[in-house]
C-alpha cells in the first residue's frame, strides 16, 4: 500500500508494530486539524492531503507559517511534548492518510526508541528551517516569486496539476490583500505557467514556475530531502506507483 | 477626454492615477497595466494622493484605488474625498478595488453611482476589460 513517507521510511518491523495504532482518515477541504491554544487530538501522517500552520494575528489578519504533506506528520507539538500550540493546522488540499491519537504517539513513539523518533526530529528541523525561510522570503521577495514558490510547494505535496484553491483562500494564507492574489496570478497566467478558473488551480508549466520562484523554494525542499538521503518527491512519485 | 485633475498639457498615452498602499500588489498590477500601454502615475498612501493632486495639475484618466485593511466603504470614501480635493468636475471614472470577496462575486463589477465603480477581480482580466471599457483606448 502506498503511504506517508516517514511511515514508509521505517523498519519494517516498527511499521508492523504501530499497524493498530494508525487508523485511516479522509480530510475535506478547510478541515480543521487543530486549533490554536487547544488540545492536540491526534498526529496525521499525510499521504496525499496538504495542510497549512497558520499563525493568526487578534485583527483576525492570518498568515501561513509553513505547509505539511506525504514527507511529514501533522503534530510535531505532540511530539515535543506539547499539549497545544498558538498556531492553527487546516486543511489546504484535502485527501487521505493516517492518523494516530496523540496519546497514543506519545506512549509507543514518544516515549519508546522508535526509529521514528529520529525521523519526526529530522522533519521538525526541515519544518523550523522552512518556517524561518518563509518569514525571511515573505519580508524579502517579490509577491510573483513568492506565488510561484507556494504553487510549487502545493503541487509537490498534491502530486496533481490540478487542486482546489479559492483565491480568497490563497489570499488568507500568504497573508496578503485579496486582489493582489488576482493581479498576481493573472500575471502568472497570462505567462502560461497556471491558469485559473473560479477556485481550480492548474499546473501548466512546472519548469516556468520554478524559473519565477525564488531560492527559497530549493532551500526548503532540499531541508526536506535531507530527512530521506534524497529527493522526497522521487520517493512520493514510487509510493504513488503503488496505487 | 482628460477630465481629472486638470492639465494643461495632454499626456502622451491614456493616464491612470492608481493610489495603491499595498507593498505586495503594486508591482504586478502596474506591470500589467504598463504592458497594456497606459501611463501609471502612483501615489503610495491616500494622504500622498491628496497632496500630489492639491500641489500640482495630474494628467488623468481614470483613478484606481487599492487600500489594504479597508473596507470597499473606506476606500471608495478615499477615492471620493480625492476627487473633492483635486476639485474634479465629477466625471472621471474612479475604480476601487473590493478588499473581501467569495469566488461568486469574483470577476464581478458595480456601479454605485455614476462613475464610481467597485471591481471585484477573479482573474484581474475582468478589472483590465473594466478599465479598457472606461478610458480612451491605449497604446
Amino acid at each position: 500500500m502506498p503511504e506517508n513517507l516517514l511511515l514508509a521510511a521505517l523498519p519494517r518491523e516498527e511499521r508492523s508494530r504501530l499497524g493498530p495504532f494508525l487508523e485511516p482518515v479522509e480530510v475535506k477541504l478547510q478541515q480543521l486539524i487543530f486549533a490554536p491554544n487547544e488540545p492536540i487530538t491526534h498526529v496525521y501522517f499525510p499521504f496525499d492531503f496538504v495542510t497549512s500552520t497558520v499563525h493568526e494575528m487578534r485583527g483576525g489578519e492570518s498568515v501561513e507559517v509553513g505547509l505539511m504533506g506525504v514527507e511529514g506528520l501533522v503534530g510535531i507539538p505532540v511530539w515535543l511534548r506539547q499539549r497545544t500550540t498558538p498556531t492553527r493546522a487546516i486543511v489546504l488540499v484535502p485527501g487521505r492518510g493516517l492518523r494516530m491519537p496523540a496519546a497514543l504517539f506519545l506512549r509507543e513513539v514518544v516515549h519508546k526508541a522508535s526509529p521514528l523518533n529520529d525521523l519526526a526530529a529530522a522533519y521538525a528541523h526541515a519544518f523550523l528551517v522552512m518556517t524561518a525561510q518563509v518569514a525571511a522570503c515573505n519580508r524579502l521577495h517579490s509577491m510573483d516569486q513568492r506565488l510561484c514558490r507556494w504553487f510549487l510547494l502545493v503541487y509537490h505535496r498534491v502530486r496533481s496539476t490540478e487542486f482546489v484553491m479559492t483565491q480568497d483562500f490563497m489570499a488568507q494564507m500568504l497573508g496578503v490583500h485579496r486582489p493582489t492574489v488576482s493581479t498576481t496570478a493573472s500575471l502568472l497566467q497570462q505567462a502560461g505557467l497556471i491558469s485559473y478558473n473560479r477556485g481550480r488551480v492548474t499546473v501548466t508549466n512546472h519548469e516556468g514556475l520554478k524559473a519565477g520562484a525564488c531560492e527559497c523554494l530549493q532551500l526548503m525542499e532540499a531541508q526536506f530531502d535531507k530527512i530521506f538521503d534524497g529527493s522526497w518527491r522521487e520517493l512520493a512519485g514510487r509510493e504513488d506507483r503503488k496505487l | 477626454m482628460h477630465k481629472r485633475f486638470d492639465t494643461s498639457t495632454p499626456p502622451p498615452r491614456p493616464t491612470i492615477f492608481l493610489v495603491n498602499d499595498d507593498r505586495d500588489g503594486l508591482r504586478p498590477l502596474t506591470t500589467r497595466l504598463r504592458s497594456l500601454g497606459y501611463r501609471v502615475l502612483v501615489a503610495a498612501h491616500p494622504d500622498d494622493a491628496q497632496e500630489w493632486t492639491a500641489s500640482e495639475f495630474i494628467h488623468a484618466d481614470l483613478a484606481l484605488v487599492d487600500l489594504v485593511r479597508k473596507t470597499t466603504e473606506e476606500v471608495l470614501r478615499a477615492g471620493r474625498q480625492l476627487r473633492q480635493h483635486a476639485k474634479y468636475d465629477g466625471h472621471t471614472p474612479l475604480v476601487v478595488m473590493a478588499g473581501n470577496y467569495g469566488p461568486d462575486l469574483e470577476g464581478t463589477h458595480v456601479e454605485v453611482s455614476p462613475h464610481d465603480w467597485v471591481t471585484y477581480p477573479g482573474q484581474a482580466d475582468e478589472l483590465y476589460q473594466l478599465i479598457s471599457r472606461l478610458m480612451p483606448a491605449a497604446g
